[in-house]
C-alpha cells in the first residue's frame, strides 16, 4: 500500500493554533469576497438605509418639530374684527402652515371631514374681538380629523403659539398703556399735588391778607359808619328843619283856605235854606199844578265836620310837637345800626379746615399694573441646540435596524445557507476549528456592519447634517457594540431556527420587534412607560440611548460605556445561547 | 500513529439514535486504503450518519470509528487532518469563482496559499473546469457543481476521503469525471468510503461493497461476492405472442423455467445458469410457437443480492 506520509500534507500545515487565526483570517476575506460581487447585499446594507432613513426623515420630521413641509390649515372668520385679523395675520406667517380662508363652517367641515383636503379647520366665531376687548374669554373652534392626529398637535401647538403670542402683545399693550396712563396719573396727582401745595400756600397767604384786610375793613367800616351816621344825622336834621318850615307854610296856607271853604259851605248852608224856602213859595203858588213840578235837585249836605273847621284851628297839627318828635326819632346817636355781616375769616370752611388739607406729597399712587403673561425660553443643558435634528434619530436608527438586518442575512441566513448547502458541514470536517469559522463569519459581518455605521453616520452628515456630537469618534463605542450585538443575535438566530425558511421570518420579526421598541424608528419617549421598561431587555435600547446621548445631549464619551458595556453583555449572552443550542444539535 | 495499518478507517459497533429510531445500529466496518468501500443502502439506511461519524460532525452514542487510527470522537483534530469530505449536498460557494473555492477549502486545511493555489489550479484541470475557473461556482451547471465539489473534498489530499452520493442529478460526462478522479485517488493509496443508493456505481467503482440496512452492516464482500453469496442468477424474461407450454425448456441443459403468474399468459421467466445458453433458450420459445416479441436477460446485480439479504428493494426501503 502507499504509504501513509505520502498522502498525507499533514507535514506542510501549520500549527493548530496559527491555523485557527489564519482560518478566521480567510473566513473574514471569502466572506467579504463574498459580499464584495453581492450588489444586491451590498445595496441592502447601504443605499435601502439611506433611502429609507430619507424617507422616514423627512416623513416623521414633525416628531422632532422640524420641517415637516406645508399642510393647508382652514380658517373660518366670522369675526371680521381686529382679533381675528391679527390671528389670521399671524398664523398666514408661519412657514408650516398654508392657511386658506373658508367662508362657512360647513365648507371646512366637509374639507376637513369628507375630503381629507386638510387635517384641522379653526373658526373664529364672530363676536370674538368685540368680547376680547370686554375683557370676555372667546372661544375659537378648531374642527380636527383624528386620524391625522401629529398634524394637529402640530396645529395645536402653532395655533396656542399664535394665541399666546397675541394675549401677551395685547397684555404688553394694555400694559404699555396703563404704565403710561400711571404715569400721566402720577404727573397729574404731582402737578395736582404741587397746585395743591400752592394753593393750600396761597390760601394760607389769603387767610392771612383776608384777615388782615377785614380788620382793616371792620376798622374803617366802623369809622365810615360812624362819618356816614353823623353826615345822615346832618342831613336828616336839616332836612327836618326844611321840612318842619314847610310843613308850617303849608299849614298856614291849609288854615286859610279851610276858612275859606268854611265860609263857603255856610253860605251854601243859608243858599239851601233860602231854595227852600223859594221852592216852598213856588209850590205855593202853582197850587193844584205844585204836583207837577218836579222835585229840586238835592243839594249835597256840607261835611259835618264843616263846622268844626273852626275848631279845627284850635286843634290845629302841632308841627312843633311834630318836629320834636322827628328830631327825637331821628336821633342817629340812638340807632343801633346793625353790624355790617362781614363773613369771618375763620367760619370760612375751606379757609377753616386748609391745615387739615391732605400732603398731596405724601398720598401713595396705587401701582398700575396688569398680571404679566409666563413664558419659558428652552435651554438644552448640555449646551447643544434645542431643535433637534429628525435624522439625529432616524440615522442611527435605522443605522441599527439595517445592521440588525445586515446580520439577519449576514450571519443566521448564511449559515443556514451553509448549513443547506454543506459547506459548514465541510468546513467543520476541515482541520480549521468551527469557532475560526464562526469568528471569522461575526468578524467578517462586524467589519461590515461597522463600515455600514460609518458610512450611514458620514452620509448622514453630508446629506441631512446630523449631529456627531462632543466626539464624533465616540460614536464607534456604541456602533462596534450594537454590531456586535447584532451580528451574535444573528448567530443565535442561526442556531435556534434551524430551517433555513424560517430564518428570515423568525428574525425579521425578532428585529422588527427589536427596532420598534427599542427607539429605532421613533423616540423611545412616545412609548408607554411599560414599553420603555420591557425595552431595556433590548440592545437595540442601550445603543440608541447612547447614541441619543452622544449626538443629540452631547454627552461625553463617558456616556456612552455603560451602555456599549449593556450591548457587549447582550451579545456574550446571545453567544452563550447559541454555542449551547449548536453544541447540543451537533452531538 | 504510523503508517504500518492498511485499515485507514475503522468502525466498531457504531449506534447512533435520533429520537427514538435508531439510525446506526452497530455498524462496523473497515476501508483500506488503496481501495474504494462503498455504501450500499436505501435511503435512511444510515449511510449518511456513518459518514457523518466518520467526517468528526457528528457524535455516536456508542462504538467507536477511527480515521488513520485517531478515533474520531476523542482526537477530532488529528482525524480531520486525514480526511477529507464530500457531502451529498453541493457544498461549494456560489459566490465564489471554482478557484476561490478550491483555495478557500485548502487554506481551510491548513494549506498555505501558495500551496492552495497549486493545488486548486490541478484540481480544476482534473475535474475539467480548468477554462471555468475564473467563473463564479453559481454559474456552473450541476455536473460541474459536482465535479467542484468532490475537487473541493479532495484538495488537501487526504487519506481518507469520504463521499456522500458525489453523483446525484449528475450527467453521464460529470460521472465520468468523478469515477475517473475517485479511482485515482484510489490508485493513490486513498482509502475512499463511497456512499450511494446507485447500485451501478458501487458495481463500477467499488472494490468492496458494504451491504447497509438499517444502520448496520447486513452484507460485505466485493459486488460479485456479495451478488454470488446472494444465489441470485442471471434470468431472461419473455414475452411472447402465445403462451408458452410447460415444460419447453426441458431441452436445454442449465435453463430451469419458472412458474408463470396466474392470469399471464404472454410472459416467462427462464433462469439460466449462464449466459452463453441464452440464444438456445429463444430458439426454444420459437420453436414451441411463442413467438417472441420481446426478451431482456437480467444479470444478477447488487440490488438482487440486496433484495434477496433484506426483502426489500434499495430505492423502495426507507
Amino acid at each position: 500500500m502507499t504509504g501513509l506520509a505520502e498522502l498525507t500534507t499533514v507535514a506542510e500545515m501549520k500549527p493548530l493554533h496559527a491555523g485557527a487565526l489564519r482560518a478566521t483570517a480567510t473566513v473574514v476575506e471569502k466572506e467579504l469576497r463574498i459580499l464584495r460581487r453581492d450588489w444586491v447585499g451590498i445595496c441592502l446594507l447601504i443605499l435601502a438605509p439611506i433611502v429609507v432613513i430619507s424617507v422616514a426623515g423627512f416623513s416623521l420630521a414633525k416628531v422632532y418639530g422640524g420641517d415637516a413641509g406645508v399642510h393647508p390649515l382652514l380658517l373660518v372668520d366670522e369675526d371680521h374684527g381686529q382679533a381675528a385679523k391679527a390671528i389670521a395675520d399671524a398664523l398666514a406667517a408661519i412657514k408650516e402652515v398654508d392657511l386658506r380662508a373658508i367662508d362657512s363652517r360647513a365648507e371646512a367641515q366637509r374639507m376637513v371631514r369628507d375630503r381629507g383636503e386638510a387635517a384641522a379647520a379653526l373658526v373664529i366665531p364672530a363676536g370674538t374681538t368685540t368680547r376680547l376687548r370686554q375683557g370676555g374669554k372667546p372661544q375659537l373652534l378648531l374642527y380636527t380629523d383624528p386620524v391625522k392626529h401629529l398634524e394637529i398637535v402640530n396645529f395645536k401647538l402653532l395655533i396656542s403659539e399664535v394665541l399666546r403670542r397675541l394675549s401677551a402683545a395685547a397684555v404688553d399693550k394694555a400694559r404699555s398703556e396703563g404704565i403710561a396712563a400711571e404715569g400721566g396719573l402720577r404727573k397729574q396727582l404731582e402737578d395736582g399735588a404741587n397746585a395743591s401745595a400752592d394753593l393750600r400756600a396761597s390760601l394760607v397767604n389769603l387767610q392771612r391778607e383776608a384777615s388782615r384786610r377785614r380788620t382793616q375793613s371792620e376798622k374803617l367800616l366802623d369809622r365810615q359808619l360812624l362819618f356816614a351816621k353823623d353826615r345822615i344825622q346832618e342831613a336828616i336834621d336839616q332836612q327836618l328843619a326844611r321840612t318842619g318850615e314847610q310843613l308850617t307854610a303849608a299849614g298856614e296856607s291849609q288854615r286859610a283856605q279851610l276858612i275859606e271853604l268854611r265860609d263857603y259851605f255856610m253860605r251854601l248852608a243859608q243858599a239851601r235854606e233860602q231854595f227852600g224856602q223859594w221852592l216852598m213859595r213856588l209850590r205855593d203858588l202853582a197850587g193844584s199844578r205844585a204836583s207837577e213840578i218836579p222835585s229840586p235837585p238835592e243839594f249835597p249836605l256840607p261835611p259835618t265836620d264843616i263846622d268844626n273847621i273852626s275848631s279845627r284851628d284850635a286843634t290845629a297839627i302841632n308841627l312843633g310837637k311834630i318836629r320834636s318828635d322827628l328830631k327825637g326819632s331821628t336821633r342817629l346817636s340812638r340807632l343801633r345800626l346793625p353790624r355790617f355781616a362781614l363773613p369771618s375769616v375763620s367760619s370760612l370752611p375751606e379757609f377753616s379746615r386748609i391745615e387739615h388739607l391732605p400732603q398731596i406729597d405724601h398720598l401713595t399712587i396705587p401701582s398700575f399694573s396688569l398680571p404679566g403673561s409666563i413664558g419659558f425660553k428652552e435651554k438644552n443643558l448640555t449646551g447643544a441646540s434645542p431643535k433637534v435634528n429628525i435624522f439625529d434619530q432616524e440615522v442611527p436608527g435605522f443605522g441599527v435596524t439595517f445592521v440588525l438586518l445586515g446580520m439577519l442575512f449576514g450571519v443566521a441566513l448564511g449559515l443556514a445557507d451553509e448549513r443547506e448547502w454543506g459547506t459548514l458541514d465541510r468546513l467543520r470536517a476541515s482541520r480549521s476549528p468551527i469557532a475560526a469559522t464562526l469568528l471569522g463569519k461575526l468578524l467578517s459581518r462586524f467589519v461590515v456592519g461597522l463600515t455600514q455605521m460609518i458610512i450611514l453616520f458620514a452620509v448622514g452628515r453630508l446629506a441631512f447634517g446630523i449631529s456627531l456630537g462632543l466626539t464624533p469618534a465616540a460614536l464607534l463605542l456604541p456602533s462596534a457594540a450594537i454590531v456586535l450585538g447584532a451580528a451574535a443575535f444573528g448567530l443565535m438566530v442561526a442556531a435556534l431556527v434551524p430551517v433555513r425558511d424560517s430564518v428570515l421570518p423568525a428574525g425579521a420579526i425578532a428585529i422588527m420587534t427589536m427596532a420598534a421598541i427599542g427607539g429605532c424608528w421613533w423616540p423611545q419617549e412616545l412609548e408607554p412607560p411599560l414599553m420603555k421598561t420591557l425595552a431595556l431587555c433590548l440592545p437595540t435600547t442601550w445603543a440608541m440611548n447612547s447614541y441619543n446621548d452622544l449626538m443629540i445631549r452631547n454627552l461625553p464619551v463617558s456616556s456612552a460605556i455603560l451602555p456599549s458595556a449593556v450591548i457587549v453583555g447582550y451579545a456574550a449572552l446571545y453567544v452563550t445561547i447559541a454555542v449551547a443550542v449548536q453544541a447540543r444539535r451537533f452531538r | 500513529m504510523t503508517d504500518m495499518y492498511t485499515d485507514f478507517v475503522e468502525v466498531e459497533n457504531l449506534t447512533k439514535r435520533y429520537g427514538e429510531r435508531n439510525a446506526l445500529n452497530g455498524l462496523s466496518f473497515a476501508a483500506k486504503g488503496g481501495e474504494v468501500t462503498g455504501f450500499l443502502g436505501p435511503n435512511g439506511a444510515g449511510k449518511t450518519t456513518a459518514l457523518s461519524i466518520l467526517a468528526t460532525i457528528s457524535r455516536p452514542h456508542s462504538g467507536r470509528a477511527s480515521i488513520c487510527g485517531y478515533d474520531v470522537a476523542k482526537e477530532t483534530g488529528a482525524a480531520r487532518s486525514h480526511l477529507g469530505l464530500v457531502t451529498q449536498s453541493i457544498a461549494i460557494y456560489p459566490g465564489l469563482s471554482g478557484r476561490e473555492n478550491l483555495e478557500f477549502f485548502a487554506l481551510m486545511q491548513g494549506l498555505s496559499r501558495l500551496t492552495a493555489r497549486a493545488l486548486a489550479r490541478r484540481m480544476l484541470d482534473e475535474v475539467g473546469l480548468g477554462d471555468r475557473a475564473q467563473d463564479a461556482a453559481g454559474s456552473y451547471s450541476g455536473g460541474m457543481k459536482r465535479r467542484l465539489n468532490l475537487a473541493c473534498g479532495m484538495i488537501h489530499s487526504p487519506p481518507v476521503l469520504l463521499l456522500d452520493e458525489p453523483t446525484v442529478g449528475v450527467d453521464p460526462q460529470s460521472r465520468e469525471w468523478i469515477f475517473d478522479l475517485i479511482d485515482k485517488a484510489a490508485a493513490e493509496g486513498r482509502a475512499v468510503v463511497y456512499s450511494t443508493n446507485y447500485m451501478e456505481e458501487a458495481e463500477r467503482l467499488c472494490h468492496r461493497v458494504l451491504l447497509i440496512d438499517e444502520g448496520r452492516v447486513v452484507a460485505s464482500g466485493t459486488p460479485q461476492e456479495l451478488i454470488e453469496r446472494a444465489g441470485t442468477r442471471a434470468h431472461v424474461r419473455l414475452h411472447t405472442r402465445t403462451r408458452l407450454p410447460l415444460g419447453w425448456t426441458s431441452g436445454i441443459s442449465g435453463a430451469h423455467e419458472i412458474e408463470q403468474p396466474p392470469g399471464d399468459c404472454v410472459t416467462a421467466t427462464v433462469i439460466v445458469d449462464e449466459v452463453e445458453i441464452v440464444p438456445e433458450v429463444l430458439r426454444l420459445a420459437r420453436d414451441a410457437g411463442g413467438e417472441v416479441k420481446e426478451f431482456a436477460l437480467h444479470q444478477p446485480n447488487l440490488q438482487d443480492a440486496f433484495i434477496a439479504i433484506t426483502g426489500h428493494r434499495l430505492r423502495d426501503a426507507v
